[in-house]
Parts: C-alpha cells; sequence; structure tokens
C-alpha cells in the first residue's frame, strides 16, 4: 500500500495547482479517507464517483477494452477528473473549475 | 399494538424474571408441545450454558389475525439494559417466579425492576399474570409466601406451574393473551 | 394512516441503489417488521426474527450510547466475512439493510440517511393511529375472534 507521506505529497501537488476547488481520495467501498471540501460534499463524492467508477469498470470489462485508467466528466462548473487506483484500493478524485 | 402492512394486529407478551427461573424453558415448551398455536421460527441469543443474553422470540398466533409476538428477557442481573431494550413497547407481562427458598431476593428484585421499568402501567394499561413455577421442587415456598414477597393481591392472576412439564403453562399463556385482547377491547 | 405500499417503494429505492444490496427491512423499537423488500435472488430467511434481532441490536447500542453519554445513534454496521448489516435510525423506527460483503458502503450509507428521512415520515404517520370511520369495529372483530380461537388452544 502506498505510503501516507507519498500519498499526502501528491495531495499537496495537485491542490496546488489553479482551479482546483477540492481534491478527495476514497476507498473501493466508497468511504473517503482524505478530503479538503466539507464533510457532506466529500461523503457524496465518495460514494457517488465510487458508484460510477464500478460501473464503468463493469463497462471496459464487458467491452474487453483492458483496464480502467481514467475518468473525465466534463460539467458547466468545469471538470472532475477521476483516477481508480485498483491495486491501491483507493480512488482520487479531483474538482477543477472552468479555467 | 402494534400493526403490520397487511393490517394485521400484533400484540407484544414478554416472559420477565429472575435468571433460571423457567422463561425460556416455558417458552420452549409453549414453542414445542402446545399445537393449537400457529408459531415462527424460534430465536434465541443465549450463552453456551443455554442462559438468554439478550432476549427468546416467537410469533405465535390462535389464528385469524390478531399475533403474539412473544419474547424472553435475559434474567441474570448485568443484563439490566438489554432487559429495557426488550420491554419497550410490551401489552403484556408473565412473570416467572421462581419456588426454590434460595431464590427469594432474585424473585423481589426482578419484581422492583420490572415495576421501576413500567411504573404506573403495570397492572393497569400493561397486564400482568404470574406463574409461580417449579412447583415441583420439594422444597418450594409456599404460595402464600411468595404472594407475600412479590406483594401481590388478589387482582392479579396467579398460576403455579412446572415449565420443564408444561405444567400450567399454556394456561398461564392464555389468561395473558385473554388479558392484553380485553384490555385492547375495553380500554 | 398512510398507504403501506409506500414503504416497499422506498425500500425498492434503496435496493436498487447498490447492486450488493440483497435485502430491506423496516423495524419498529419493539422489534415488529413493518415491511420488508428483498432482491429474488436473496436468501429465504425468517425475516421477522431478522427484524426483531435487527431492532433489539440497534437500540442496544444505542443504550450503549446513552450510557456513555456520546449523543444520537445514527448507524450501526456489522462486518461479516459473507456479507454485511446497516442499521440507522429512522424516526420510531430502524432501518436495516443486508448487503453482500463487497459493497460501497459509502453509497449505502449515504442512500440510508436519504431516504430515511422520507421514510422516517411515513412511518411515524403510519405509526400514529388515526382513527379511521369502521376501522375500530373492524380491529375489534379480529380481536374477537382472537380471543375465541385463543380458548380453543
Ligand atoms: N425443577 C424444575 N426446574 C425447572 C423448571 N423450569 C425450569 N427449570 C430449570 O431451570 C433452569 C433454568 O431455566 P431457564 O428456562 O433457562 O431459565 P430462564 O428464566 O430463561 O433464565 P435466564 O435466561 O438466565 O433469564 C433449567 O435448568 C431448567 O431445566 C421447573 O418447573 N421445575
Ligand atoms: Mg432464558
Amino acid at each position: 500500500m502506498i505510503s501516507q507521506e507519498k500519498l499526502q505529497a501528491i495531495l499537496q501537488r495537485l491542490r496546488a495547482q489553479e482551479g482546483v476547488r477540492g481534491v478527495v481520495v476514497t476507498t473501493m467501498e466508497g468511504l473517503p479517507l482524505s478530503s479538503d471540501i466539507d464533510p457532506d460534499t466529500t461523503e457524496s463524492v465518495a460514494a457517488i464517483i465510487t458508484s460510477l467508477v464500478g460501473k464503468a469498470m463493469d463497462a471496459v470489462r464487458e467491452l474487453k477494452e483492458g483496464n480502467l485508467s481514467f475518468l473525465t466528466l466534463d460539467t458547466s462548473k468545469g471538470q472532475i477528473n477521476i483516477a481508480p487506483e485498483p491495486k491501491e484500493g483507493l480512488i482520487l478524485v479531483v474538482l477543477k473549475n472552468n479555467e | 399494538m402494534r400493526k403490520d402492512d397487511q393490517g394485521r394486529i400484533h400484540l407484544k407478551l414478554v416472559f420477565y424474571g429472575p435468571s433460571l427461573g423457567g422463561k425460556t424453558t416455558a417458552l420452549r415448551w409453549l414453542y414445542g408441545k402446545v399445537e393449537g398455536l400457529q408459531k415462527g421460527e424460534f430465536t434465541a441469543i443465549e450463552d453456551e450454558t443455554n442462559r438468554t443474553l439478550f432476549f427468546d422470540y416467537v410469533p405465535m398466533s390462535a389464528g385469524g389475525r390478531v399475533l403474539f409476538d412473544v419474547f424472553t428477557v435475559a434474567g441474570q442481573k448485568r443484563h439490566k439494559h438489554q432487559r429495557k431494550v426488550v420491554l419497550q413497547g410490551t401489552d403484556g407481562i408473565l412473570f416467572v417466579a421462581d419456588s426454590s427458598p434460595d431464590q427469594r431476593e432474585e424473585n423481589t428484585e426482578s419484581f422492583e425492576e420490572l415495576k421501576m421499568f413500567l411504573g404506573d402501567d403495570l397492572g393497569r394499561n400493561i397486564p400482568i399474570v404470574v406463574m409461580l413455577n417449579k412447583r415441583d421442587l420439594p422444597n418450594r415456598m409456599s404460595r402464600d409466601e411468595m404472594l407475600d414477597l412479590l406483594g401481590l393481591g388478589s387482582n392479579v392472576p396467579i398460576y403455579e406451574t412446572i415449565a420443564l412439564q408444561g405444567v400450567g403453562v399454556k394456561r398461564a399463556f392464555q389468561a395473558i393473551a385473554r388479558e392484553v385482547i380485553l384490555k385492547r377491547m375495553y380500554k | 394512516m398512510s398507504e403501506p405500499k409506500v414503504f416497499d417503494k422506498i425500500l425498492t429505492e434503496i435496493i436498487r441503489q447498490d447492486k450488493g444490496v440483497k435485502k430491506c427491512i423496516l423495524v419498529d423499537k419493539t422489534g415488529l417488521t413493518i415491511a420488508n423488500v428483498s432482491k429474488l435472488s436473496a436468501f429465504v430467511v425468517d425475516t421477522d426474527s431478522i427484524g426483531a434481532i435487527a431492532s433489539a441490536v440497534f437500540c442496544a447500542s444505542e443504550e450503549q450510547g446513552k450510557n456513555l453519554q456520546i449523543g444520537e445513534l445514527e448507524i450501526v454496521t456489522s462486518e461479516f466475512s459473507g456479507g454485511k448489516i446497516f442499521a440507522s435510525a429512522c424516526g420510531k423506527g430502524v432501518l436495516c439493510v443486508v448487503s453482500e460483503a463487497e459493497v460501497n458502503i459509502g453509497m449505502i450509507r449515504l442512500v440510508m440517511k436519504k431516504q430515511g428521512v422520507q421514510l422516517a415520515e411515513e412511518l411515524d404517520k403510519f405509526l400514529a393511529v388515526e382513527p379511521m370511520p369502521g376501522k375500530d369495529e373492524l380491529d375489534e372483530e379480529d380481536l374477537k375472534s382472537a380471543l375465541e380461537e385463543l380458548e380453543r388452544v
């Protein structure tokens, strides 16, 4: 499993980027591990993104397209970047504002 | 009194009393031996010596749209909080007193605790029937001695029972079920 | 009194949220199962006793919380090697969800919290015994016949 220090360093770097509104790390069980946004939103992000990742993984598997490595949702508010790390049992979620 | 989503009436009956008094034995006898009652599954949460840890539970019915959800409490002193939980929403009490002379204090303590939990409702809104159990013991306390011990007058139905053999158990159960129904009809 | 079907509707909504959810049960705090919904494939079990235990376990934890003065109980999670049980506060009742072991816990918690609010409202309506014309007589009929059956036992 990834060390806390390494994880924190990655999060620091992400948060420092321009336009980043929030960074959430959740387990594959939909439980948030780390977040810099309010608790209610964090809970929703963790639960709903985990569910989405599960479905996306199913779709990729069904289509025999290998493994899911990244998901991007373009929204009117900006972008949601989702990086599943099945080996770590984690999902990294980055919420960004429109440029 | 409660209703389920099919509109059936549920009445909750609770066997109360000191540990090892025979509550579980009496309920098991009703469950295994009384054919006129329709029964669901018997659920028991107990330790490996068969002492109740939390409760026993069986849904029973004499037919029709009225069901009795019958529970026993865990009688050991340390399970006081579990007893409080099991008592929630009870419609009637079957108090099982132990006729062994060495259980005098346990009987009174348990009865006092019950009065404390239910307050004025006991005997008024919540009918009670008392079983003097283990009447087969050669050194049993006399009936009068036990009624004195519990401070019971003539207003509470008393049944002398031997739960191990089922003696008096069915009648005691019918009595509390009847009291509870009558309480609902003429409240 | 509210339409019992409304419980089934909400419970079905919960069961649909995650494919790992197998069973949803609504119980009151006296141990009575008020409504339940299962996936077709789910094991056949005695729902009444599941409900009675779920209610008792939740209420026992609640009692524990009171003794320790740590506030209101929101959710109890029991994890088994082959599945999970969630029980959450729901007004005068307890909402119980049974799932597989591998499941989106966050989603289940979220859905239980959300639907729990609506379920609690419906439950309050359901448990508030409003006298309805003709209903009391019906109950009395039921009670009377139970009384007769009882003598025959
Ligand atoms: N002699 C005699 N023994 C009895 C009678 N009824 C029960 N017992 C015995 O008393 C013991 C305890 O009975 P239980 O029914 O387990 O007692 P309980 O009231 O459920 O006890 P807790 O679960 O600890 O509250 C058992 O060994 C029974 O066999 C009876 O009528 N006569
Ligand atoms: Mg027992």
